[in-house]
């Protein structure tokens, strides 16, 4: 039997498990490492117990940071099934060199990444379409998103920020986004996105920079009206 | 001057808006719906299979190569039956002329008999 089986009762497939919500909270690093080392053995034996456990622990994380990267709530709980499917079909892939929240969430990444591309992708076929007359439907902007989560008194603001974040370059969105939206620190944005800790400065440096440019011509467009 | 410090202001405020922002709260059936497109990929899979077969460019070929062998076979047991057709006649030669043992020793019978 497994060492970690003691905050694990039941060990048996398809057992109930009755985990503390947050439990990284309640107990030591270690026994949270093999808390975790348990739940993907089980995930790997097709447990679907566990699987509603990953669910239910990292569904509000795995879609906040699918909505700061998709700026928009259908898509981003398409991104979220995505990504959990995803988590289940290739669980036997993690090796445990990471925590299974920092592998969640580079799935999380890769996702709401893909949903972009092929989003743009159909909006230049619509785009040629339109030009050569084939498409009647008119080609849509996406409306300014407001982010559940914000403050009322910031709401504006949020939404003006969000559409300059949307002009980042990907690996800049990303990075602001899981740090402001996740609050991660930058180092946890590291091991997300696989690089090391002076690069995702400079790439924050080089984010706040560009929305600062973004919006300030934005702010000055908005003055000589 | 008094203009573009109230532009930075603004682009300060903006850029710290997303300070404190709450999680977002995801669906709360988002494992049964998960669940059900996991069961929808399962049948998917069978259904995409299905659909490749149907695919002119795979059906047509397919079809060709199941009648080609079809000939290939037919021809091959048309060639077999010939050949089978050729022994039977042999043998029926060997029983009316009583050449019970191999053509060598029908020869040397031949020859002997022709001897003075």
């Amino acid at each position: 039997m497994h060492k970690g089986s003691q905050f694990l009762p039941g060990t048996k497939r398809n057992s109930p498990i009755i985990f503390e919500s947050d439990y990284n909270k309640l107990i030591s690093p270690k026994q949270s490492r093999l808390l975790e080392q348990e739940l993907v053995d089980r995930l790997k034996n097709g447990d679907e117990l566990a699987f509603k456990y990953v669910v239910e622990t990292w569904q509000d994380m795995v879609y906040n940071t699918a909505l700061g990267i998709v700026q928009s709530n259908e898509d981003a709980e398409d991104v979220a099934q995505e990504a959990f499917i995803q988590a289940y079909e290739s669980v036997s892939q993690f090796k445990g060199d990471s925590k299974f929240s920092t592998w969640l969430y580079r799935i999380t990444v890769s996702k709401a990444l893909d949903h972009l591309r092929k989003k743009k992708r159909k909006k230049r076929f619509a785009f040629l379409q339109s030009l050569f007359g084939t498409n009647e439907e008119e080609v849509r902007h996406t409306p300014d998103f407001h982010h559940p989560g914000v403050s009322l008194e910031n709401k504006e603001r949020s939404a003006i920020l969000f559409q300059a974040i949307e002009k980042l370059p990907e690996n800049q969105r990303v990075a602001f986004t899981l740090h402001k939206l996740e609050g991660l620190s930058y180092q946890e944005v590291a091991e997300i996105m696989e690089t090391s800790l002076s690069s995702i400065e400079s790439l924050m440096h080089r984010a706040k920079n560009n929305l600062k440019k973004n919006l300030t011509e934005y702010y000055q467009k908005i003055e000589k009206k | 001057m008094n203009r573009r410090f109230t532009i930075e202001e603004q682009v300060e405020k903006t850029l710290n808006s997303l300070d404190g922002t709450q999680r977002a709260k995801s669906n709360p059936f988002l494992f049964t719906r998960i669940q059900s497109r996991l069961h929808d990929v399962d049948n998917s899979r069978w259904e995409n299979f299905a659909r490749i077969l149907n695919r002119p460019a795979f059906a047509f070929p397919a079809l060709i190569l199941v009648i080609l062998m079809n000939a290939v076979i037919f021809l091959q047991s048309n060639e077999q039956a010939q050949a089978n057709g050729i022994q039977e006649e042999e043998q029926m030669f060997a029983k009316e002329y009583t050449v019970s043992q191999g053509m060598e020793d029908w020869m040397l019978v031949v020859n002997n008999d022709e001897l003075p």
